[in-house]
């Protein structure tokens, strides 16, 4: 991946490990594995829907750690984790909730559906996030805006546990949950690999993308210190 | 920097060591050291954007510096852990801190709450008194005229007899009297206030202080301490400070 | 150093009393919020009975959920103007100078917007039970009013002084609530309908739970990091 000639890096190398397990990946989920019993080939869809839900949440999880972090030590280099892992925490959660859409209108006969917790509590986790990064657009970039976005992200990953266990005590009351989730037969091996290389390939892409993102957002805030200096000048 | 440091030479209030700090990208204090000891009356000049009243935010404790170390009493003096430190500091800024919809009687009270003093209601009557506003006491700050809100922004700076006074241009909006009740304050021999005031007056700054200092982006371009010349008379004073101060383009 | 008297500045409590005293004075001598609010809400309710048409059978199911809305928005005026006033006035710079504790202030501010939603719901909550005819005087209400008017309080108030210096404050601070208040929003409502119902305790009783357990959680979480988003 030298197009430019600059050396060979640990990120190039994970990108590409992330191109092949994509591949693979797509080849085992399309190719190899059954077509599921009740839901027939939409089930496939999974493959793709619980990688990146899983790695969602993983992203929301770093921007609440490197919150966490910034408060404590107040180093640049935690707060451009956050915001980038916030941005990838939206896109695969974007990706998450376009798959279920898209599944849920051949198997639930609808695009939406109140009643699953899981889902539910997946919008309003990406909701948060997405007012977090809203905030992040509107403040000036500095330290005072990284310290009040930092606070959002931890008081937006505590909330998450508390919504999930809300809405699904909301949906057991007031609906009861269909038996069609629960149904799904155990995963078994043919079904188990494809699905642990979608996560493997998933994870790789998250480290790929969060690495690419931290190195632009470098660039971005040296390119203001410049100007800014320019500017004093 | 540490607490035990400062403390162990009694007479020193402020230590900054290597002091830095800058909003944003833009630099406001740069590396600066500076001690104050007890009882010390500084004048600090400069143009504005120089790094006076960041000084004077960070010795108070309103700003967190983005490098180096700043003890004030031997404490660090931002945050819940300078609360014991900030007890001790009256500041006057550009703003008058304020709530406009309370009367200066209720808003000294209120201060004089904040910092533990003994009978707030009484000390507020009495410095009110000594200020000479008394027939305005209980008439909401929002009607009062600039100079008296500056009156009752002083007032709020001495509640409690702060050990040290930070002043950031005092001189704004007062009248003749309350510079000298202000001038009275600063000087009492008896409570030994240590004093650091900010000021674009050369003339008001060299005759209440006994130490200059001059900023210039961020830095300490002069100390007259450090010079070595702390008792040289008042014209000599202000013709350097004059001159350093108008050097601006070098 | 001879000083004329010995201060002994107060305590966390001490503070937080004096801080919330002055709240109080402040708003009783402009009465910019508390009133405001009501009037908003008391408009919020008649705009609902026009789109909802709020008669009949799905009263009971759908008042819960209007008054809780109305709650909320009319929250967002209080809340909007909690710290965006001391920082116009620079009166918040006043307090962080002096020897308080920026957690003392927080709680001081969440005591002062529950105070103006007990105020508001005061109002509103009698004017509901006329226009509606709903039998609102429960006692499991109260005690759902106070746990969400705090889950409401002490996510909005470190919002609002997070979005006190920001551009565009007036949309963030809704945009940053809403979806926080997502599990106040759900157990408030519930646990109101069961109250209308005259629900049994033990179904009432989860509800609360999840409200007591967030204000919890939110009020420990934010008085800890409050001084984050007020440093400079």
């Amino acid at each position: 991946m030298s197009l430019t000639g600059r050396r060979f890096t640990v990120t190039d190398a994970i990108g590409i490990a992330a191109f092949l397990a994509m591949l693979i990946a797509l080849y085992l989920a399309i190719v190899e594995s059954p077509i599921e019993r009740v839901q027939g080939i939409h089930q496939k869809i999974f493959y793709i829907h619980v990688p990146t839900a899983l790695v969602g949440y993983i992203a929301f999880g770093v921007v609440a750690f490197a919150s966490i972090m910034y408060v404590w030590k107040r180093t640049d280099r935690w707060d451009r984790v956050a915001v980038a892992s916030a941005e990838l925490g939206v896109l695969f959660t974007t990706l998450m909730l376009a798959t279920g859409s898209i599944w849920g209108r051949p198997v639930w006969g609808a695009w939406w559906d109140w009643t699953d917790a899981r889902l539910v509590t997946s919008l309003v986790m990406w909701l948060v996030y997405v007012a977090y990064l809203m905030f992040r657009s509107l403040g000036e970039s500095g330290p005072g805006t990284y310290r009040s976005a930092a606070v959002i992200g931890i008081l937006g990953f505590v909330s998450v546990p508390l919504s999930y266990f809300s809405i699904w005590l909301w949906t057991n009351i007031l609906h009861p949950v269909p038996t069609l989730q629960s149904s799904t037969d155990r995963p078994e091996g043919s079904i188990l690999v494809p699905f642990l290389f979608g996560m493997l390939a998933f994870t790789l892409l998250y480290v790929y993308l969060m690495s690419f993102r931290m190195r632009v957002e470098e660039s971005q805030r040296e390119l203001n210190e410049l100007r800014a200096a320019q500017e004093a000048s | 920097m540490s607490a035990e440091r400062a403390g162990s030479s009694a007479q020193a209030i402020v230590r900054c060591a290597g002091l830095e700090k800058s909003y944003g990208q833009r630099p406001a204090i740069r590396n600066l050291d500076l001690t104050i000891n007890v009882g010390e009356r500084i004048a600090l000049f400069g143009d504005n954007g120089a790094g006076k009243s960041t000084l004077l935010q960070l010795i108070s404790g309103l700003l967190r510096p983005s490098g180096g170390g700043i003890r004030v009493f031997g404490r660090q003096p931002w945050g819940g852990e300078g609360a014991r430190a900030r007890a001790q500091i009256g500041t006057l800024s550009h703003q008058s801190h304020l709530y406009e919809e309370l009367s200066a009687r209720e808003n000294l009270a209120l201060y004089g709450r904040l910092y533990g003093v003994p009978d707030p209601q009484a000390r507020a009557d009495a410095l009110i008194a000594e200020f000479g506003l008394t027939g305005r006491r209980v008439d909401p700050v929002r009607t009062l005229s600039r100079g008296m809100t500056q009156r009752v922004a002083l007032m709020r700076a001495l509640i409690h007899h702060p050990a040290l006074l930070l002043l950031d241009e005092p001189e704004t909006g007062l009248d003749a009297t309350s510079r000298q009740i202000l001038a009275n304050h600063i000087t009492e021999q008896e409570t030994r206030v240590t004093v650091v005031l900010a000021t674009h007056n050369v003339e008001m700054g060299v005759s209440l202080t006994t130490r200059d200092i001059v900023l210039r982006d961020g830095e300490i371009i002069h100390d007259s301490v450090s010079l070595g010349e702390q008792r040289t008379d008042a014209n000599r004073r202000r013709d350097e400070v004059t001159r350093l101060v108008a050097s601006r383009a070098s | 150093m001879s000083r004329p008297q010995q201060a002994s500045p107060p305590g966390y409590l001490g503070q937080i009393r004096i801080l919330l005293a002055k709240e109080l004075t402040v708003e009783f001598r402009s009465r910019e919020t508390a009133i405001p609010m009501a009037v908003f809400a008391a408009a919020a309710l008649i705009a609902f009975q026009f789109s909802f048409d709020l008669r009949g059978g799905t009263l009971n199911l759908v008042a819960p959920g209007v008054l809780w809305v109305a709650i909320i928005f009319a929250s967002l005026l209080a809340l909007g103007r909690s710290f965006s006033r001391e920082v116009e006035r620079g009166s918040l710079d006043g307090l962080l100078a002096s020897p308080i504790d920026p957690g003392a202030l927080y709680l001081a501010k969440v005591s002062a917007n529950v105070i103006l939603l007990v105020v508001l719901e005061a109002v509103i909550i009698p004017l509901a039970a006329i226009l509606f005819n709903l039998q609102l005087f429960q006692p499991t209400l109260l005690l759902t009013l106070l746990l969400g008017n705090i889950g409401i309080a002490s996510v909005g108030t470190i919002l609002s002084a997070i979005s006190a210096r920001a551009r565009a404050r007036e949309a963030l601070l809704p945009i940053m609530l809403l979806p926080l208040l997502v599990p106040v929003i759900i157990a408030v409502v519930r646990a109101t309908a069961l109250a209308i119902d005259n629900g049994p305790w033990g179904d009432i009783q989860p509800w609360l739970a999840i409200l007591a357990a967030y204000d919890l959680v939110f009020l420990f979480v934010s008085s800890l990091l409050f001084y984050v988003t007020v440093e400079k």
